[in-house]
């Protein structure tokens, strides 16, 4: 089995709550739990497939890999390290081990900035690299994701969604990070576009060893990058495992539901199912019991009062629903 | 055959640009049979939207349709009088828009947007319309409609947002309604509830369907007929199994290989190289040779003409038969 040296990432009941509202005085009213038992290990090299429909709290599991939100509860482990417990140092050298990508490229790019400035300005906050050093640096991070010097003086607004998008990984890549979490990636590209950063995503993995949590609505690009994937419904994960068995053999209702709502290009394999009824609840409105008991085809009344477990379905593979309880 | 419900001929739609006009439509042809659905995929900046656009007539300015028919049961609507045209919009030709949160008025109910429409068609008097509107809301399976008539656009989810515009559109009653990526912004539960919807609004009602998207998994699933554009112009047609099954296109070929997932696993894509040219104006020959793998030099030559390969399968590409 793994052995704990190849785990980079290990994220252990993780919990993230928001304030709802304040009340006079700026006291918080109330919290609603928008991440819930989040428990999940990266090994290094491999990329994890996180999918959910929206609200599932994809992105704030990001934001809560990066400090921008607070965990609740939990712990997160980058390398042995507890990233939640760092002091100043500490922070800075998880800010170079892990980067951020996210949806809308051009969103993610300063626009009064030429590309140079943007993908230098890391190697001018952590590193002590002089001015032509920085510049060929610069020249090859851009070479890595395919642009040519020509981009260094562009602005933003000169650049295509998928051109930008390479910018975004060229900054990404500038301070050799170990982990890369990517939130929607390529959810703002064309299809011909999203295939060219798919496969320039695969291979500065290889080339840099890099590990990937890969955030996506998308089942087809999590198929087709991740080796493991979690499945996240209303802030809690309700499947996990090898990539091959949670698409042949998904076990969790909701996983079972998700794959069939996604469309095929096979006019042949017209879906003749009935799709899942009602709407996704908000946070503030989670059911009590399984969450997803509300939508559930098979739900009965174990369901509505008493949360599943996690159980384990195969190698590797869990998923939290009392119809698999032996 | 009988007269198709709309039948589009030699479209042109163009904008004024430096030295003349910018065509973005550059010669669309296709007909739309009453009772089906009718699908149109490309990428950004294809043409999509702008053909919806001006079947309805509504060309933004200072864009200009400048050739070509659209003819709706027969009757040309761009060279005919543009009172009748503006007499069929949401009356016969309802459009449903991608983003639910900036087509509603968020300073009115969701019952007084829906009662609006159905006065300006005459399909209801006040004291009808919200009897109507109830029966319409509960017919897209929304719960509780009466008490959603009183609430705000703001109160409700995307997925709700979706089918209520869905309902002001078919508050007029319309023999057509076109879906330009009415479900893109939905998430794949919410999408298949509400494309299953409009499958059954059609048997049920025998509503004609024209559905723009980028998602060439939403039209395999729910369209008769395909057609698949590239800048401003259809490049191949076809019915679901010839586009699907065997695409004869590059450009078809292109956008179904490079889409993940089934069977690709941690294999580099086939990449379409480049990205859509801003301009077609500049490209001599065929628009898509500069990223096209089997271009040849007629392709530089002369943009190729439309071929027919079966009865109800049309390429415009050069290259000689099917793959």
């Amino acid at each position: 089995m793994t052995m704990e040296h190849d785990i980079l990432l290990d994220v252990m009941n993780l919990a993230v709550d928001y304030p709802t509202g304040t009340g006079i005085f700026g006291r918080r009213r109330g919290h609603v739990r928008v991440l819930e038992d989040i428990s999940l290990r990266l090994r290094r090299g491999e990329t994890l497939g996180v999918v959910g429909e929206s609200g599932c709290g994809k992105s704030t599991l990001a934001m809560a890999l990066a400090g921008f939100v607070i965990a609740s509860h939990g712990d997160i482990l980058f390398d042995g390290r507890d990233v939640l417990r760092l002091d100043a140092a500490g922070v800075r050298a998880w800010r170079r081990d892990m980067q951020l990508v996210f949806q809308n490229p051009l969103a993610s790019l300063n626009p009064r900035m030429t590309v140079h400035t943007i993908v230098s300005e890391p190697l001018v906050t952590h590193t002590r690299l002089g001015r032509g050093e920085r510049r060929r640096r610069v020249e090859a991070l851009l070479g890595e994701t395919g642009l040519d010097p020509s981009f260094l003086a562009r602005y933003p607004h000169e650049l295509s969604g998928g051109q930008a998008q390479r910018v975004v990984l060229a900054r990404a890549l500038a301070l050799n990070p170990r982990l890369l979490v990517l939130d929607e990636p390529t959810s703002a590209l064309d299809v011909s576009v999203q295939a060219q950063i798919l496969n320039l995503l695969m291979r500065l993995q290889a080339q840099h060893n890099l590990t990937y949590m890969l955030i996506s609505h998308s089942l087809g690009v999590v198929e087709h990058v991740s080796d493991r994937i979690a499945v996240l419904y209303l802030g809690e994960i309700v499947e996990e495992g090898p990539r091959d068995e949670i698409f042949r053999q998904p076990r969790h209702p909701y996983t079972q539901a998700l794959m069939a709502a996604t469309p095929v290009v096979d006019p042949s394999k017209r879906q003749v199912h009935r799709p899942l009824s009602g709407m996704i609840p908000g946070p503030a409105s989670r059911p009590r019991g399984c969450r997803f008991h509300t939508r559930c085809p098979r739900a009965w009344s174990l369901c509505h009062d008493t949360r599943p477990r996690p159980q384990r379905v195969g190698d590797g593979h869990v998923a939290a629903c009392h119809l698999l309880t032996p | 055959m009988n007269t198709p419900l709309l039948a589009v001929s030699g479209l042109r739609v163009g904008f004024p640009a430096p030295g003349g006009r910018r065509l973005v439509l550059r010669g669309i042809d296709f007909e739309v049979e009453e009772g089906t659905a009718y699908g149109i995929v490309g990428e950004s900046g294809c043409g999509k939207s702008m053909t919806a656009h001006a079947i309805l007539g509504l060309v933004p300015p200072p864009g200009s349709i400048a050739g070509g028919t659209i003819a709706y049961r027969g009757q040309d609507l761009v060279s005919g009088d543009p009172s009748a045209w503006a007499g069929l919009r949401g009356r016969h030709i309802a459009m449903v828009h991608q983003d639910p949160g900036a087509a509603l008025n968020p300073l009115f109910t969701i019952g007084s947007q829906i009662k609006a429409i159905m006065r300006r068609h005459g399909r209801a008097r006040s004291r009808e319309a919200r009897q109507r509107a109830v029966s319409l809301l509960g017919e897209l399976e929304l719960a509780d409609p009466a008490a959603l008539l009183d609430r705000y656009p703001h109160e409700l989810s995307g997925g709700m947002q979706q089918r209520v515009l869905l309902a002001m559109a078919l508050a007029g009653d319309p023999d057509l309604v076109i879906a330009d990526e009415a479900t893109t912004a939905l998430d794949v539960t919410i999408q298949a509830q509400v494309l299953a919807l409009l499958d059954r609004l059609r048997k049920k009602r025998g509503l004609t369907l024209v559905i723009i998207t980028h998602d060439l998994g939403v039209v395999a699933q729910t369209c008769d007929r395909v057609a698949v554009l590239y800048l401003g112009r259809i490049v191949e047609e076809g019915d679901p199994e010839d586009i699907f099954l065997e695409p004869h296109h590059p450009y078809t070929r292109g956008l179904l290989k490079a889409r993940p997932g089934e069977q690709t696993q941690r294999t580099p894509l086939a990449v379409i190289p480049g990205s859509v040219p801003a301009d077609a104006a500049n490209i001599t020959g065929c628009a898509f040779r500069e990223r096209c793998a089997f271009a040849m030099d007629s392709c530089r030559l002369e943009d190729p003409a439309e071929r027919r390969l079966s009865d109800r399968h049309r390429s415009a590409c050069h290259l000689e038969g099917g793959r």
